[in-house]
């Protein structure tokens, strides 16, 4: 498995605030890596670094064989594509128009999109089963509806690094597992992808694995079953926690984190 | 009309790949426009009949003398050509300059005016006629303290918001230049003689298209509009991609500062020309971008065109009625204003939100 994306002693913030530092990890493709922290801790400043969207304080980012510093924006979208929490739009735009702008980067800088363009964009909404919805209008749609819609916008890219950003935030249970399923498949179909999230759960369903930020700015990153540890959650998060285990019908184990009220 | 769209749009559905284009709507609104200049051409005082126009027309494009009686020659040529094509350029660059807007600053309520142009222009012109200039300077004026104060925007905005929300603090310093722009135009008229400069000013701001005259003031606004046009052109797809935010746009590989400079840049050309030659032409550049959504659809790539079609079919028609079906001519920014608001209203009562 190739590395896409590997951090080296990383530290990042906004202006001359430090957020965070000393952050280490490795993503190959296939993998998923699920970020988790208490609020405020940091991951969305880790995260938006990693995108470029801020300047490194320190360290080296390296993508696909490349420091993160060398990448031109238009080269960079070709590569990592950014789902963003399911959001509305100003302007009814439709679905397929919003997965079309996923192309963007791979157009000249002044042109449209054109046909081949439109085929990707409507494989992309086909493989993530939402090809009826091409024609809504997006600002029409449900946030479950809208979280894909995003994410296939983002595939349109084709890149081979998929940084989402809690995927799964405000979504109601069944759109949580459609969402869950698909990070599976894409990671299956040889993505990388980095995920913030909320729900220790949502690791232990997906992920390849977890990485824990702390109050203290140290990251622990491992397997999911030895970083999302009771112990560890408690720390982290400052309150108690209880891991369970149980078996799927087909025999898969399954865990799950509850809190101790 | 949201009816027909969607129609057009369902019946494709069942086999991709397809285009999302929906082309017939830009030829309906080009042969409207087409047909309303021919019938702006034969209106008026005088009616002419269309063989008659078109000879005219014919004989001054080819360089001959038009063989009809010289009063109808001056009509055609020296008083009808200049007005009719002032106003589709300066409804067009409107409404275009409005829809660019729109999306750039990701609000469906902005209008060209946002970062200062007409106040600008105002300014330039009110000062022009203060000090008596003639026309020509009047308009030059009027033209260059429209760019004059959408830099100053600009510059103030981009050092003051550093960071994240600089759009934002971009919008807050465009009313802050507007309004000082505002106290300027009062001044001005304040210390104006109150028997000459006073009414000339406030005529020259109620704005119309009645003293459009070929060489001074159509020619200088053609190369300004016309760039203007080509760089939205140019731009609107990023400007579709840029309605997500500048992070996101990032994310797809758009440069948004870029993108800002060169809308902005572009639909300043246009507005300060518009105003420097027709005073302050209300809410075309509001209202039409949203009739044009609501007819082709969000994506700038033919909304940008349609509200350009939209904007000059609206203005032609509003002055062809301000010249002909009032025996005193009432200023076009008044007309404007009275269509425009009530109309708006109207799509906020219907429920036809197009931003919703």
């Amino acid at each position: 498995m190739d590395v896409v994306l590997r951090a080296q002693d990383v530290r990042c913030g906004y202006g001359s605030v430090e957020v965070v530092r000393d952050i280490s990890f490795t993503v190959r493709t296939g993998e998923v890596l699920c970020l988790l922290g208490p609020n405020g801790v940091g991951k969305t400043t880790l995260f938006k670094s990693i995108l470029g969207f801020l300047p490194l304080h320190g360290g080296r980012v390296v993508l696909a064989g490349r420091d993160l510093s060398t990448w031109r924006r238009r080269e960079l979208a070709r590569v990592v594509a950014y789902v963003p929490q399911a959001h509305g739009a100003p302007f009814p735009f439709t679905v397929g128009e919003v997965v079309l702008m996923g192309r963007t980067p791979r157009l000249g800088v002044v042109s449209s999109p054109g046909l081949d363009d439109l085929r990707v964009a409507h494989e992309t909404l086909d493989s993530l089963g939402i090809a009826h919805l091409t024609d809504r209008s997006f600002t029409q749609i449900s946030g479950g509806e809208r979280q894909l819609v995003l994410i296939a916008r983002a595939l349109a890219q084709q890149p081979t690094l998929l940084m989402m950003d809690e995927p799964t935030s405000n979504l109601d249970l069944g759109n949580q597992v459609r969402v869950l399923r698909q990070i599976r498949a894409m990671a299956a179909a040889g993505l990388a992808i980095v995920m913030i999230s909320h729900t220790p759960d949502h690791a232990f369903a997906v992920a390849t694995s977890a990485a824990l930020l702390r109050q203290d700015r140290t990251l622990q990153v491992g397997p999911p079953e030895q970083v999302i540890t009771a112990a560890n959650l408690a720390s982290a998060y400052g309150e108690p926690v209880q891991i369970l285990t149980a078996t799927a019908p087909d025999g898969t184990p399954l865990k799950s984190c509850l809190p101790l009220l | 009309m949201t009816a027909t769209v969607a129609t057009e749009t369902g019946a494709g559905a069942a086999n991709p790949p397809r285009r999302w284009h929906r082309l017939p709507a830009l030829t309906v609104l080009t042969i409207l426009l087409v047909a309303g200049i021919v019938l702006s051409f034969a209106v008026g005082v005088t009616a002419y009949s269309p063989q008659v126009i078109g000879s005219v027309l014919l004989a001054h494009l080819t360089g001959h003398t038009p063989d009809v009686a010289i009063a109808d020659d001056t009509t055609i040529w020296l008083v009808r050509m200049p007005r009719i094509t002032a106003a589709v350029l300066v409804g067009a660059a409107l409404a275009a300059a409005g829809a660019a807007y729109q999306s750039l600053f990701r609000n469906p309520m902005v209008s060209p005016d946002l970062l200062g142009a007409s106040g600008g222009a105002g300014v330039g012109a009110a000062l022009g006629i203060l000090l008596s200039w003639n026309n020509t300077a009047v308009q030059l004026a009027a033209f260059a303290l429209g760019l004059a104060a959408v830099l100053l925007t600009y510059a103030v905005g981009t050092a003051v918001g550093r960071g994240t929300e600089s759009t934002l603090t971009l919008v807050l310093t465009g009313i802050v230049v507007a309004s000082l722009c505002s106290a300027l135009i009062s001044l001005t008229k304040y210390v104006a003689d109150p028997e000459d400069k006073l009414p000339q000013i406030t005529f020259w701001l109620l704005g119309g298209l009645d003293t459009v005259t070929i060489r001074n003031n159509l020619l200088p606004i053609i190369a300004p509009i016309a760039a203007g046009m080509v760089m939205l052109l140019l731009s609107r797809w990023r400007l579709n991609v840029m309605t997500f935010g500048d992070q996101e746009a990032a994310s797809m590989g758009v440069n948004p500062r870029l993108v800002k400079a060169v809308v902005i840049g572009g639909a300043t050309l246009m507005t300060a020309a518009s105003v420097s030659a027709a005073g302050m032409v209300g809410w075309v550049g509001l209202v039409i971008p949203h009739v044009a959504r609501m007819l082709v659809g969000s994506d700038a790539r033919r909304a940008l065109p349609a509200s350009a079609l939209l904007g000059a079919i609206f203005l032609l028609a509003v002055d062809d009625f301000a010249r002909s079906a009032l025996t005193t001519e009432v200023p076009l920014g008044i007309l404007t204003a009275l269509v425009g608001a009530p109309f708006f209203l109207l799509m906020l009562a219907r429920g036809a939100r197009p931003w919703m």
